[in-house]
């Protein structure tokens, strides 16, 4: 068939349903709290007089949400026909319009860094050394650990395939042939799964949306007037 | 229209009749159309229900109800109607509201999604199959459709050029009333809305 002489068919979509909506960032854990230790040496283990604090964990990162459903695709219209007296082949097509990709899952939240650990004020209290002081970091506090990762969003379900039309056609005479074909509207692909977020734990990669499922099947009647 | 006979200019104009249209009415000759279409860049040709995309001229007429509709482009009451989708009466619940409703907004608010689909397949069983059959349908649909509008388009000649595109479109029925239609090789003409095409002669290069 090299010519298509009509072609009945709803307009398909431009873009994928809404995304889903990116989890949030977990916020950073609380820095632990400042110690204060006494040494007699600095080769000597510190006498604490106020332990520093190990910095809390980050939060966690919430999970993105799921796509958007796509919308079902646009109807083929309806047509009727009245040719009169036909020169030559025609060929006519009628399929409704694909439904609409899903939405793509939303990513995932990051985990929030984790705490820093509490300084430790050191004074030296030996004779030679007395009055020396300084602020530093001790080892044996470590910063807190960064939250858990939120999982990613599933992608959304594909819209289902537009409805096909019915074209009715009424001729009175034809030199030629009729080609008819007629297309369900395909079901919209699935959107795919957002992005997992960074930080601890395993997060879930989240599952692309389903297709949608085809349209109804056209339909097309024709009728030679007597 | 010389090219048509008798009979042929006769059917041209009862169909012109039907539409409520002057017999010989033309609402673009073939010269104008030409005008038209050296504004057009390599883009397809609009012929839409919005006039103001359209790069056919078009006539606007008002449709008060589905009825009307019915006698303007429908097909008979005892044609072959083996595939045509009558609807199920509606649910009292929703019919109702025909009663109640104090506007269209306010009926639109109280109707279920599935009666949007039904009406809509009620309509298009009542042009397609037998009108008789959808007089439960039909103060509904009037209520949710109409008033409505199409556009017309007439003319003696419509030359679709080898390779050229035209795309039938718009939120509203486009009906036309040609005497000769020619599309050329490749040629196609798109259609994106509910239309209702009447030619006497018919011409695939």
């Amino acid at each position: 068939m090299n010519n298509q002489t009509f072609y009945f068919t709803g307009n398909n979509y431009a873009q994928p349903a809404t995304a889903g909506g990116n989890g949030g960032n977990g916020g950073p854990g609380p820095k632990g709290t400042d110690g204060i230790a006494h040494y007699l040496d600095y080769s000597c283990p510190p006498i604490y007089l106020v332990q520093p604090g190990s910095g809390g964990n980050g939060g966690n990162g919430t999970n993105g949400t799921t796509g958007s459903k796509g919308a079902k695709g646009t109807a083929a219209p309806n047509g009727i026909l009245h040719f009169g007296d036909i020169q030559g082949d025609v060929t006519i097509l009628v399929g409704g319009g694909n439904g609409q990709q899903g939405g793509k899952g939303g990513n995932g939240g990051d985990g929030g860094p984790g705490g820093a650990a509490g300084n430790l004020q050191k004074s030296i209290v030996n004779i030679f050394q007395i009055g020396a002081t300084g602020t530093f970091g001790d080892p044996n506090f470590k910063a807190g650990s960064q939250g858990q990762a939120g999982h990613a969003g599933n992608g959304g379900d594909g819209g289902d395939g537009g409805d096909g039309g019915t074209v009715v056609v009424y001729y009175n005479s034809s030199t030629g042939n009729f080609h008819t074909q007629t297309t369900a509207g395909q079901g919209g692909n699935g959107g795919a799964a957002g992005t997992p977020g960074t930080g601890n734990g395993t997060p879930a990669h989240g599952n692309p949306g389903n297709p949608g499922r085809p349209g109804a099947a056209p339909v097309i009647k024709l009728f030679k007037n007597g | 229209m010389d090219f048509l006979t008798d009979q042929q200019r006769a059917n041209f104009a009862s169909f012109n009749q039907r539409l409520g249209l002057a017999p010989d009415e033309l609402i673009h000759d073939t010269t104008e159309q030409h005008a038209q279409l050296k504004a057009v860049n390599d883009g397809p040709v609009i012929i839409s229900s919005n006039p103001g995309e359209s790069h056919i001229p078009v006539k606007i007429v008002p449709v008060g109800s589905i009825a009307e509709l019915n006698k303007m482009v429908g097909l008979p009451d005892n044609g072959d109607d083996s595939d045509v989708h009558y609807p199920d009466p509606l649910p009292e619940h929703q019919t109702s509201l025909l009663q109640t409703a104090n506007s269209r907004a306010e009926l639109f608010a109280g109707l279920d999604d599935s009666t949007f689909e039904t009406v809509k397949k009620a309509a298009t069983a009542f042009l397609m199959g037998n009108s008789a059959r959808l007089a439960d349908h039909e103060p509904m649909i009037n209520a949710m459709m109409f008033p409505g509008q199409v556009a017309l388009a007439t003319g003696s000649d419509l030359n679709i050029p080898a390779g050229q595109t035209y795309v039938i479109q718009g939120n509203d029925p486009v009906v036309l009333n040609y005497g000769r239609i020619t599309v050329g090789t490749g040629a196609q003409i798109k259609v994106l809305t509910d239309t209702t095409l009447s030619t006497q002669i018919f011409v695939q290069q």
